[in-house]
């Protein structure tokens, strides 16, 4: 795995994993991950409290051949670790729990279904709405660190995400910038 | 004079007399006994030659009485002004010929002097000796004003001037000699006859031969009366009444000065009639009025040029006039400056004008002179400001307040316009419609849904204690797409399906081409736009019966946002695709659902702080029910059931939603997860 961090601070991270791709040099799938502040676009990372708070992950594929994911159930390929500036684990929501309790063996699952089919050099993103997981209300800094299930064509193993800075400011603080 | 005594001072250094001894090769012409022993008080009359003046007979006096019989054939000394200033008293000015010279007194001498045409402009000197060595230097000059021009002038402008009012007056003519004394010519004098109250002039500034500018000053208190104006050159060689050359006299006229006290009804409205009354004092009757003092006439100014109208002045008395002021009917709000005729000093402003507001789109003016066309697409945010603002109203000379009586008020008439619509990519827990926001503040802003042609937008504003209301209207065309649509490009069907390992009774299959149900969109974007299209799916019900229990995912009636907002379509297309699966479970053995949901298809202009507009939807669903015919430790599953997707449904202006997709809250599907 190789990580490089950007020289503002943000957690825009290039992860390489996995064995490199013969053909010309690249990890099969690398993946940047950023705040966004409109759910649409990296950047961001400073939020008021009660907004919700996003990421995006945008990954390319490099693997050369077409790659599965779902189109919009992806949140379940992620687990989440969000700790307080004290390092301290966040409080999870009872979305989080259902989210995990309906993965487990044995539940019953719904969802929609249907899976993307991401040809070999295509980038895609997925939004992951940290909020709806975590209790993020609280002003403060909070430290993201996510990990993703491996698409099924590239085994059954997940990758690490390099971590993600959030400032929570008080509610009635001027509004961050776009 | 006074003013000639000045110049003479400045340039006619004060008579030397020096007491040293001549030197021994001083020229004796003119050398003289000087019984006395000294020389007395000299004069020289004249003492101003022009060049080219000749046989100017010269009058020599001395108090002193130095002069005797004997001397007439001899001649006077001039000198030159360079030999004069360097102490050489004996350097003769080739340019002066002196003759002539004749013994009349002890005290007086005369004799005649010629000045060659050439002869430079200078300041010459005249030395007299005496026997016993004493000399006198006596400065001349040899200018061309010695022969005076007489000055003309041909015009005064203007040619009556107010009691008590600083007037700039322009003075035209010939013979002007102008500021700095330039050839030795006194500058040329402005005068006015007197009056019983004299005229004052000042900043005479006389620019050349033909022009002279001032300002004159009639004393304030002046009734009507005319003035005699004259200007003057000096005549250096003359004393009083002949020291100064007057020109023809033209006539001024001075009008009696009037004073604005106050006025009713300073607000007006541009391009209305309003009556006023105004008062002061020394206003000029028709029957007082003369060609030269008309009537007092009301006057008004205003910042930015438009013209102000009067109409039925009449003064009533030398401290009343009744009139109706008119603005035009396309000046702005601003302040104005009312006055009368003959006031001497200017009016500060003291009214305002109540001008047709500017209402402006997104920044840019779209009423008022400075309009530019509006462009406005769906969904775009129309944020209308508008002028005056309050601040603006207060700092007129007049200060106003909006009314709160007559309220400030907005009319929209014509297309489709909601106040917002709430969900964002970021936040979408609920989805509604806002309704237009109060329409009785200086500032609207809303969105309007579906292209329309002639959007009228009205804003009328009202101010305190008046009774007109200014008011403005915007007319938009509101561009948008049109011909929008969604395809059903496929509809599958329902059976079992593998999906992480475990059997699925799903609508479709994985794969987008084989989904339950796969939309494609289409739309022609307005000009200068392309096509952005949003997806959003409601389920309006998803019951789900497993092994006899049933769970309602939806628990209450109203439909819910599928998962998030916008839906994500396909990846790599525009199009939106759904399978949706319930998983089995082992300890199944017959499990049902019923989903029905409708997804929707909005349009975005892609404009900052734009919200999607509508274009239409798709009913869909499916029912089926999954059979184990094995055991539970085998489980053989079979499906039975069926799917479809309704045609599509054009979006409706129709209120509340107005075709927009809404929601209460998202689905919370997992509630029936342990159904079983």
């Amino acid at each position: 795995m190789k990580i490089r961090a950007n020289l503002l601070g943000l957690a825009t991270i290039m992860t390489m994993l996995g064995a490199m791709n013969a053909a010309c040099g690249q990890a099969p799938l690398s993946v940047v991950v950023n705040p966004t502040h409109d759910g649409v676009l990296p950047g961001g990372g400073v939020e008021k409290a009660g907004a919700p708070i996003f990421v995006l992950v945008e990954l390319v594929n490099n693997s050369g051949k077409t790659l599965s994911t779902s189109q919009w159930d992806y949140a379940e390929y992620y687990t989440f670790d969000v700790r307080d500036a004290d390092g301290k684990p966040v409080s999870e929501t009872d979305a989080l729990r259902d989210m995990r309790e309906s993965l487990k063996p044995g539940q019953r699952r719904s969802g929609h279904g249907i899976v993307s089919q991401i040809k070999a050099g295509r980038t895609w993103k997925e939004r992951i709405m940290i909020s709806r997981y975590y209790d993020l209300s609280r002003p403060g800094t909070y430290t993201l660190q996510l990990e993703r299930k491996l698409p099924d064509e590239l085994g059954n193993g997940t990758m690490n995400l390099e971590k993600v800075t959030i400032t929570v400011l008080p509610a009635d603080d001027p509004p961050p910038q776009k | 004079v006074s003013q000639r005594l000045s110049d003479l001072l400045l340039l006619i250094p004060a008579i030397l007399v020096s007491l040293s001894l001549c030197s021994a090769t001083a020229r004796a012409q003119a050398n003289f006994p000087c019984a006395t022993g000294s020389l007395g008080t000299v004069t020289i009359s004249p003492s101003y030659w022009a060049p080219g003046q000749s046989n100017i007979l010269v009058t020599l006096t001395d108090s002193g009485a130095p002069f005797t019989g004997g001397h007439s054939a001899a001649s006077a000394f001039i000198m030159t002004e360079a030999s004069y200033n360097a102490g050489n008293y004996t350097t003769e000015d080739p340019n002066v010929a002196v003759s002539n010279l004749q013994y009349v007194s002890s005290t007086t001498i005369t004799f005649l002097v010629s000045v060659a045409a050439g002869a430079p402009i200078e300041q010459d000197g005249f030395a007299l000796y005496c026997t016993s060595g004493h000399y006198v230097q006596y400065p001349m000059f040899i200018t061309p004003c010695a022969t005076p021009v007489t000055p003309t002038i041909a015009s005064i402008q203007p040619d009556t001037w107010v009691a008590g009012a600083n007037t700039p007056v322009t003075v035209t003519g010939t013979g002007f000699m102008p500021d700095g004394n330039v050839n030795g010519c006194t500058t040329t004098n402005f005068n006015v006859a007197e009056l019983p109250g004299p005229v004052n002039w000042s900043n005479i500034v006389v620019s050349g031969p033909t022009q002279m500018t001032l300002t004159v000053t009639p004393t304030t208190g002046d009734p009507a009366e005319s003035a005699s104006v004259t200007v003057s050159n000096a005549n250096p060689n003359g004393s009083g009444s002949s020291g100064w050359v007057p020109s023809n006299a033209l006539p001024a006229n001075i009008c009696p000065a009037a004073t604005l006290k106050s006025f009713t009804s300073p607000v007006w409205t541009a391009g209305q009639q309003t009556a006023m009354t105004v008062t002061g004092t020394g206003f000029i009757t028709s029957a007082a009025a003369t060609a030269a003092c008309p009537s007092t006439q009301v006057t008004a100014t205003a910042p930015d040029g438009s013209t102000i109208t009067f109409s039925s002045v009449t003064v009533v008395s030398t401290t009343s006039i009744t009139a109706t002021v008119e603005p035009a009917s396309a000046a702005p709000t601003e302040g104005a400056t009312l006055g009368v005729s003959n006031a001497p000093t200017p009016a500060k402003a003291n009214a305002d004008i109540l001008g047709a507001p500017i209402i402006s789109l997104n920044g840019s003016p779209i009423t008022g002179p400075n309009a530019v066309a509006p462009a406005p697409v769906t969904g775009q945010q129309l944020a209308f400001t508008t002028s005056p603002t309050a601040a603006t109203l207060a700092a007129l000379p007049v200060k106003l307040t909006l009314a709160k009586t007559a309220p400030t008020t907005w009319t929209v008439t014509g297309g489709t316009n909601i106040g917002g619509y709430t969900p964002t990519s970021t936040s979408y827990t609920t989805g509604s419609v806002t309704a237009m926001p109060p329409l009785d503040t200086p500032t609207l802003t809303f969105y309007s849904v579906y292209p329309a042609t002639d959007v009228a937008v009205t804003y009328k504003y009202c101010v305190s204690g008046q009774t007109t209301c200014p008011e403005a209207t915007a007319t938009l065309d509101v561009s948008g797409p049109t011909g929008g649509t969604i395809t059903t490009e496929h509809v599958g069907t329902v059976g079992i399906q593998q999906l992480n390992g475990q059997p699925n009774l799903q609508f479709g299959t994985t794969l987008a081409a084989n989904a339950g149900v796969l939309f494609a969109p289409s739309a022609t974007a307005p000009s200068g736009y392309s096509n952005n299209f949003v997806w959003a799916q409601l389920i309006s019900k998803d019951l789900l019966t497993a092994n006899g229990s049933t769970c309602t995912f939806l628990a209450d009636a109203g439909p819910d946002l599928d998962t998030e907002y916008p839906a994500p379509p396909v990846e790599g297309t525009n199009n939106f695709g759904d399978a949706p699966p319930i998983s089995l479970l082992a300890t199944d053995t017959s499990v049902t659902r019923v989903l029905n949901a409708e997804t929707y298809l909005l349009w975005s202009s892609g404009l900052t702080n734009a919200i999607p507009v509508p274009i239409g939807s798709i009913a869909w669903g499916f029912s089926g029910t999954a059979t184990n015919t094995g055991t539970l430790a085998s489980p053989v599953w079979g499906a039975t059931g069926t799917g479809s997707a309704g045609s599509f449904a054009a979006s409706q202006d129709v209120p509340p939603n107005y075709g927009y997709p809404t929601w209460g809250k998202i689905t919370t599907i997992t509630k029936c997860y342990q159904v079983n």
